[in-house]
């Protein structure tokens, strides 16, 4: 009875902080609606789980529900705005022997595709 | 709950199939219900998502929900139980840079892991 | 009137009575090799959010958290303090420390979600039933801001970012770090003394 009653509060993520933390991670120049287009056009959805990008449910690759609150991008760099931009753009630069292909994404497009993917920041829902 | 149970009788048969089916599966590597206890036991929850494990929302490393359908292990080697329990001992081996520590699983708990992870997800 | 009081109290003291012999019975499964059910763990953790976000709005303006000296310190006590559980980037916590229920978080994200004000008053306080005391009477306050530094650097750095700093500032490894450790611990009857690289 008291565990439902409790229950039905918002169950608050880690995110409720009432404060600012962390690094910043707001990418300079990205616009998150035309990278939700050149999400589109460069076929991202064809390897990953993209919320908000229809047909984007594969699972080659890494689901991509949670990039504005994952740790590392390709599981060997910190997650930040330049770091996301440029494995993007290049990411057997960052790290060598991932299967992530270069698809050709120019700076502004990769920056406006990583401004979409901070919008994502997943949740686990009620339960 | 009811659903995953019929994936996971699949998840089996699969193997007695052999390769060829597409999907990696678990079954025969090692024990489900001991992997459950090893990936609490080693921490694994801490850093990982895990499909019928309660645990923090963590972010650190990927979330495993749909692991048995990845094409990779760690981005670099085609997933296959055999390459997931290599990874698991000796992460560092297969991708030198990578962040996920070497957290000392013997063989055997990492067998029960890897068959964990391919029936339940 | 008085009969929907009585019934409400009838009712609340059965409630009561079957709580408590719920918990008499010993039935609750307290073993840290169990998971919690999702409902409690999904209570605990919000009362735990909603309690650090209170109290430490209590706790002071952060000092200059950029200030040179205070990384280095911060790396020490870290060292020496925290990394045995929750391990550092790349590191792997102490085999000790794995298996506790709950698991302590590991550290390198929590910077990504939590205020530095909201990480100096969880390490001085503690957390109640989770393994995680408080620092209060150990540290300084000092000595806490310089472990919050280093903290909310974490999250920029990669792995091997993190081994260099601890190379350059002459910081000696916990034993977690100790590559040969982790691979002893597979074996049972090969267990290294505290602090040892084999």
């Amino acid at each position: 009875m008291l565990l439902a009653g409790l229950a039905t509060l918002p169950l608050a993520g880690c995110d409720d902080t009432g404060g600012q933390a962390g690094p910043p991670m707001v990418v300079a120049g990205g616009n998150p609606e035309r990278g939700r287009e050149a999400i589109r056009q460069l076929g991202c959805g064809s390897c990953h789980v993209i919320p908000g990008i229809s047909g984007a449910n594969s699972t080659v690759g890494p689901p991509l529900r949670a990039v504005a609150r994952q740790a590392y991008i390709g599981g060997v760099v910190p997650n930040l705005p330049e770091n996301l931009v440029r494995w993007i753009r290049d990411p057997q630069a960052v790290q060598p022997q991932t299967a992530m292909p270069d698809v050709g994404a120019t700076e502004r497009e990769a920056r406006d595709i990583a401004a979409y993917l901070y919008t994502l920041r997943g949740g686990r829902g009620l339960l | 709950m009811a659903s995953l149970l019929p994936l996971a009788l699949l998840g089996l048969l699969g193997c007695e199939e052999g390769a060829g089916s597409g999907l990696p599966v678990g079954g025969g590597i090692g024990d489900p219900a001991r992997g459950r206890l090893a990936l609490g036991q080693y921490g694994c929850i801490a850093c990982h998502q895990v499909p019928g494990m309660t645990g923090p929302e963590a972010h650190v490393g990927p979330s495993l929900h749909d692991v048995a359908r990845r094409r990779y292990v760690a981005g670099v080697l085609p997933n296959t139980p055999e390459n997931m329990l290599s990874w698991i001992l000796r992460p560092q081996e297969i991708a030198p840079r990578t962040a996920m520590p070497d957290m000392g699983v013997k063989e055997q708990h990492a067998r029960d892991i890897v068959a964990y992870l391919y029936t339940r997800s | 009137m008085r009969k929907v009081a009585i019934t409400v109290v009838a009712v609340l003291a059965v409630e009561a009575a079957v709580a408590a012999a719920w918990i008499y019975s010993g039935f609750y499964p307290i073993a840290a090799t169990q998971q919690h059910l999702p409902i409690t763990y999904a209570v605990i953790e919000t009362a735990y959010n909603r309690s650090i976000a209170r109290y430490a709005a209590s706790v002071g303006e952060p000092p200059d958290l950029a200030q040179p000296g205070l990384l280095p310190e911060g790396l020490r006590h870290y060292q020496d303090h925290c990394a045995q559980c929750h391990g550092a980037p790349g590191v792997a916590p102490a085999p000790f420390s794995l298996g506790m229920t709950p698991v302590p978080p590991p550290i390198v994200g929590i910077a990504r979600h939590r205020t530095p004000a909201q990480i100096f008053w969880v390490i001085k306080h503690g957390v109640k039933m989770s393994g995680m005391l408080g620092w209060e009477l150990k540290l300084e306050d000092a000595e806490i801001w310089a472990i919050v530094a280093l903290v909310t650097r974490m999250p920029t750095m990669t792995p091997i970012a993190y081994q260099e700093m601890v190379r350059s500032f002459g910081v000696p490894p916990p034993e977690a770090a100790c590559p040969t450790v982790a691979a002893a611990a597979r074996s049972a009857d090969a267990v290294p003394a505290a602090g040892e690289c084999l």
